[in-house]
């Protein structure tokens, strides 16, 4: 190596094994991914709604021309995981099952989780086996799995939230600008995924303004040039998201007017897995963020433990006490309007707010304890306040969705059959072979478009209810997919008539005829 | 005063005389006129008979470099914020060296009409951290320059200050009184300072202790240059930006790749023996010091960036700053063209990695600078009017990545700007860092005036005035 490229470093040769260990972790995370992956895609047919409308997005994009300009409607929602799906949609025609690229999609970001919680740890000089236990209890964890394996968006908000806990750590410690540039585009994958995450966003502005207000009569130019540095990407991209919004859907606000951007199922299956996961593997970090976080003098008696505990308390005990405060609805409106995630990611903000009054208030630890190979007593104190709140939660029947036996079975949590959608979409190929002109409505009709092949040449409509243009262009031998009610879309086509073809699982084919023809009979496939 | 028995006509047209193909008296050889008249025809042609498809294809390229370009900046400045490529050296290394054993240096200081500053850089000098029985500092001035000749005579130097007279001859260029300073001095190392220069006092010793421990082929060090004068008004400030990005971020990555580097005006430090034979700076280039660095580069030579700032003055008047700019970018244009005279051969001396960086870093800032106004008055119109024209030549592909470039590319090059002034400490220019478009907007008229100058006077050397932050005079010299 020249001298020039690695100059002022002093770099001692790796050894094969520390040289190979991300590429390991990064591949095996991955591998535990996929395979759960196609077990639940291949073989039980499973598909998470949130991550394949993403890919739907992207994929029409990609293949929707020259009703581009339509596809971008996909990315009025919260645009990351539709844009980050762009690269691999491109894999769309050469897939033999299309959903195969959701499952790609979650193991690479599962697998940069993996690489972020053991960077996190060797940072910290964890030993090994520490390290390797903490990104076991994420990649194995039938949660993070769960949503890995189907190409959740919620697994990109989980690689972006440990990426800003990991980047925060590393600012605190270093106080180097990649770090915090790093950060600000890890802030604004959250942000852009779900809007929830601005609470993270809110409190990494709180504890950047803290390491910014140092000594010196510059220090507000300096919290002021750390905060632009930090939030001009998150308030660029969030600006053009906003005017994405006016532009397509008519309002800026149209997103953050929707409880949730791309996702029909209920709140309750994934903000409890989001819990969980929560619970036990973030904390990990949180707790190695808030080790890492403190200055380095040494820690007076009693106050460490004390701040743990309250950090344990903030991450651990708010997150059963906001979700079930969201789940009842009428106890503060505002906060239930928000959904259970943002308890999660609002809890997550409050964890790192007392790392931030932390660093302030407890004298802080001897430089030497952070070559500690000893396990940390906020991890401990972490991990055991999580087993009990979830001992506490079992009451409430609010438990992990699906046990490891069965995710690793491929029954994957926050999963639903897509048997129906894949008939449908079968049928659906075989008009739009014939020449016939297809439109689906209802939602999640876009995964039938994707699973026939067709993205581009049907159109698809969201809703299920009639939509005037559409329906009064349908013509004669026109077929309406419906996931719906035949009378509404009757009563907006007063000049045809809609006879059933046939109806698979909630879907019907409705075929446009003319009044005079005669009436069709139902029938199955 | 003295004076040097210097042969002028033998040291400072040395590389016009040695190597007429390096260097830029001619601006377009013969062969390069031939082959520019052909693709001119050949456009032209292509206009007349396919003007959508010529159109549609320019537009494809020229999306396809800002994409590559941005991505390479990025890149390069992403390297210098992973770790410190600069040769550090602490307090106690510097203190440790012994005096004796130090190599001789000589100082250039190329003076013309700077008798204003002259007192205060000589003070400033004075400062400098190096025995001084190793240094000597050679006040390089034209015979012509009476006031700072005068000034010059009416100071009291130390024994280490030397005044040389440069004769009259043209070019009257700041290379061609470099060259005069290089051949008269014989030192073991060499650094060019301009006149309002303040350079930190440790750094001959950092360069000293670096070139002792680089290898041989590295003979030349670039210290970074930044603005005492940063905040004088809006304009200052964004040059500091700039600066802060270029000599703090994208520099120190560029060098880490060993990849050419366009030199910075001051504070290069160079082996001298090696400088000689390369025939110094080209006297007829306006911006020397660039094209030296690639000229040193294709000899197989490298550049290393040393930890250690020299505080220089930014031009704060519109109009001066507008000249010195023009001045740049036409530099950067001679360069490039002089070292694309012969392309397979540059590619051969330079290998694909450091050809693709050169085509980037010296072509691709020309090519910004000149094809940047055009896509924002595009984009105006397409936004204003939507003419059809505009909407044929971004079909879907080329539209989805020309929005990559309106959007994202734009923004990393404000976001720069930022990280640069954070970098550099300078927090309270972050915010005038994001108006950095309106300064590539004055970047692109400099440009202009750059390119019709090249035509018309392409030797001619617009000098800065210093010592009242900002302000100039243009100097014929031809």
């Amino acid at each position: 190596m020249s001298p020039l490229s690695e100059a002022p470093i002093v770099l001692s040769k790796p050894r094969l094994l520390q040289r190979l260990e991300s590429p390991l972790i990064f591949l095996l995370a991955g591998a535990v991914v996929v395979y759960v992956g196609l077990m639940a895609i291949g073989v039980h047919g499973l598909a998470n709604w949130n991550g394949l409308s993403a890919l739907a997005h992207a994929v029409d994009v990609l293949y929707r021309e020259p009703m581009v300009n339509l596809a971008l409607v996909g990315f009025a929602e919260p645009p990351a995981t539709a844009l980050l799906y762009l690269p691999l949609a491109a894999l769309f025609p050469y897939l033999p099952r299309v959903d195969y690229v959701t499952c790609i999609f979650g193991a690479l970001l599962l697998g940069w989780c993996a690489l972020l919680l053991n960077g996190l740890g060797k940072r910290h000089k964890l030993a090994w086996w520490l390290r390797y236990l903490a990104v076991a209890v994420l990649v194995l964890h039938p949660v993070s799995v769960s949503y890995a394996a189907l190409g959740s968006p919620i697994v990109l908000l989980l690689t972006a939230s440990l990426g800003m806990a990991s980047s925060l750590a590393s600012w605190g410690e270093k106080r180097h600008l990649r770090d915090l540039i790093a950060c600000s585009s890890y802030a604004t994958i959250a942000l852009l995924t779900r809007y929830e995450a601005i609470f993270l966003v809110l409190a990494a502005i709180g504890y950047i303004a803290a390491t910014g207000l140092g000594p010196g009569v510059e220090r507000w130019s300096r919290v002021e040039g750390l905060l632009i540095t930090f939030l001009l990407p998150v308030a660029y991209f969030v600006g053009l998201w906003l005017v994405a919004n006016w532009l397509i859907m008519g309002s800026p606000w149209h997103s953050l007017s929707i409880m949730f951007g791309t996702t029909g199922a209920p709140p309750q299956s994934w903000s409890t897995g989001v819990l969980v996961t929560a619970l036990l593997a973030c904390p990990f970090s949180y707790a190695l963020t808030y080790h890492e976080l403190r200055p380095p003098r040494p820690l007076g008696v009693g106050v460490g433990p004390a701040l743990l505990l309250v950090a344990a308390i903030a991450g651990a005990l708010l997150w059963p006490r906001l979700y079930i405060a969201a789940g009842a609805g009428d106890m503060v409106s505002w906060w239930s309007a928000l959904g259970g995630m943002s308890a999660v990611v609002l809890a997550t903000s409050l964890v790192l707010a007392v790392l931030v009054v932390g660093q302030y208030l407890q004298p802080s630890r001897d430089a030497s304890s952070v070559s500690s190979r000893r396990p940390l007593a906020g991890t401990v104190l972490l991990a055991v306040a999580s087993i009990f709140i979830m001992a506490a939660m079992r009451p409430a029947d609010m438990v992990i969705p699906a046990g490891p036996g069965a995710v690793f079975q491929g029954h994957v949590a926050f999963a639903h059959s897509a048997e129906a959608e894949r008939q449908v979409a079968d049928l659906v190929a075989r008009e739009v072979a014939h020449g016939t002109r297809v439109v689906i409505a209802g939602w999640p009709g876009f995964a039938i478009a994707l699973y026939a092949h067709v993205v581009g040449q049907v159109e698809v409509l969201p809703a299920h209810t009639p939509d005037l243009q559409v329906a009064e262009q349908l013509g004669t031998g026109d077929l309406l997919v419906l996931l719906g009610d035949k009378a509404l879309w009757a009563g907006a086509m007063p000049h045809q008539m809609l006879a059933q073809e046939w109806t698979v699982g909630e879907w019907q084919g409705l075929r446009v005829t003319s009044p005079d023809a005669a009436p069709s009979t139902s029938e199955e496939p | 005063m003295d004076g040097s028995p210097v042969n002028a006509s033998d040291s400072v047209l040395k590389i016009l005389h040695e190597r007429p193909d390096e260097c830029a008296y001619e601006t377009l050889t013969r062969r390069q006129k031939i082959i520019l008249g052909v693709a001119l025809i050949a456009l032209a042609t292509l206009a007349v008979l396919q003007l959508y498809w010529l159109l549609l294809v320019i537009n494809a390229l020229v999306i396809t470099f800002y994409i590559v370009h941005s991505t390479y900046k990025f890149w390069l400045v992403w390297r210098s914020l992973e770790h410190k490529r600069e040769l550090t050296f602490s307090a106690e290394e510097l203190a440790a060296l012994d005096p004796d054993k130090l190599p001789t240096y000589t100082i250039l200081l190329p003076l013309y009409r700077e008798a204003a500053v002259l007192p205060s850089l000589v003070a400033s000098l004075t400062k400098l951290d190096y025995p001084t029985h190793k240094l000597t500092i050679m006040l390089l001035i034209e015979e012509d320059d009476e006031e700072t000749r005068q000034t010059c005579s009416n100071l009291e130097l130390p024994a280490h200050f030397l005044p040389i007279i440069v004769p009259h001859s043209l070019p009257k260029t700041k290379p061609k009184a470099c060259n005069y300073g290089l051949y008269a001095c014989n030192s073991d190392l060499l650094v060019i300072y301009d006149a309002e220069d303040r350079p930190e006092p440790d750094q001959l010793k950092k360069a000293a202790a670096a070139f002792a421990q680089l290898p041989d082929d590295v003979v030349c060090l670039q210290a970074k240059l930044n603005y005492y004068n940063q905040r004088h008004n809006l304009l200052t400030r964004w040059f500091t930006a700039e600066y802060s990005v270029w000599f703090d971020l994208f520099l120190p990555g560029l060098t880490s790749t060993r990849a050419p580097i366009p030199l910075g005006g001051t504070s290069n430090h160079f082996r001298v023996a090696v400088l000689k034979d390369l025939g110094g700076w080209d006297p007829f280039n306006v911006t020397e010091d660039c094209d030296l660095g690639v000229r040193m580069h294709k000899h197989g030579y490298h550049t290393a960036m040393i930890d250690s700032t020299t505080w220089e003055e930014a031009n704060g008047e519109l109009f001066s700053w507008l000249r010195q700019r023009s001045r740049w970018v036409k530099g950067y244009m001679q360069t490039y063209l002089v070292h694309t005279r012969y392309p397979l051969q540059l590619l051969r001396q330079l290998g694909h990695a450091d050809h693709f960086s050169f085509q980037m870093t010296i072509g691709g800032s020309i090519l910004c600078f000149l094809v940047n106004p055009i896509y924002w008055l595009m984009t105006i119109t397409w936004f204003t009017m939507q003419p059809e024209i505009i909407s044929a030549m971004f079909p879907p592909v080329i539209f989805a990545l020309g929005s990559l470039c309106l959007f994202v590319g734009n923004f990393v090059f404000v976001y720069l700007s930022v990280a640069g002034c954070a970098n550099r400490g300078y927090y309270d220019l972050v915010k005038y860092a994001v108006l950095t478009p309106v300064y590539w907007l004055l970047m692109s008229i400099g440009a202009y005036k750059a390119l019709a100058q090249l035509i018309t006077h392409p030797h001619y050397w617009e000098k800065t005035d210093h010592g009242q932050f900002g302000g100039s005079k243009g100097v014929s010299v031809e």
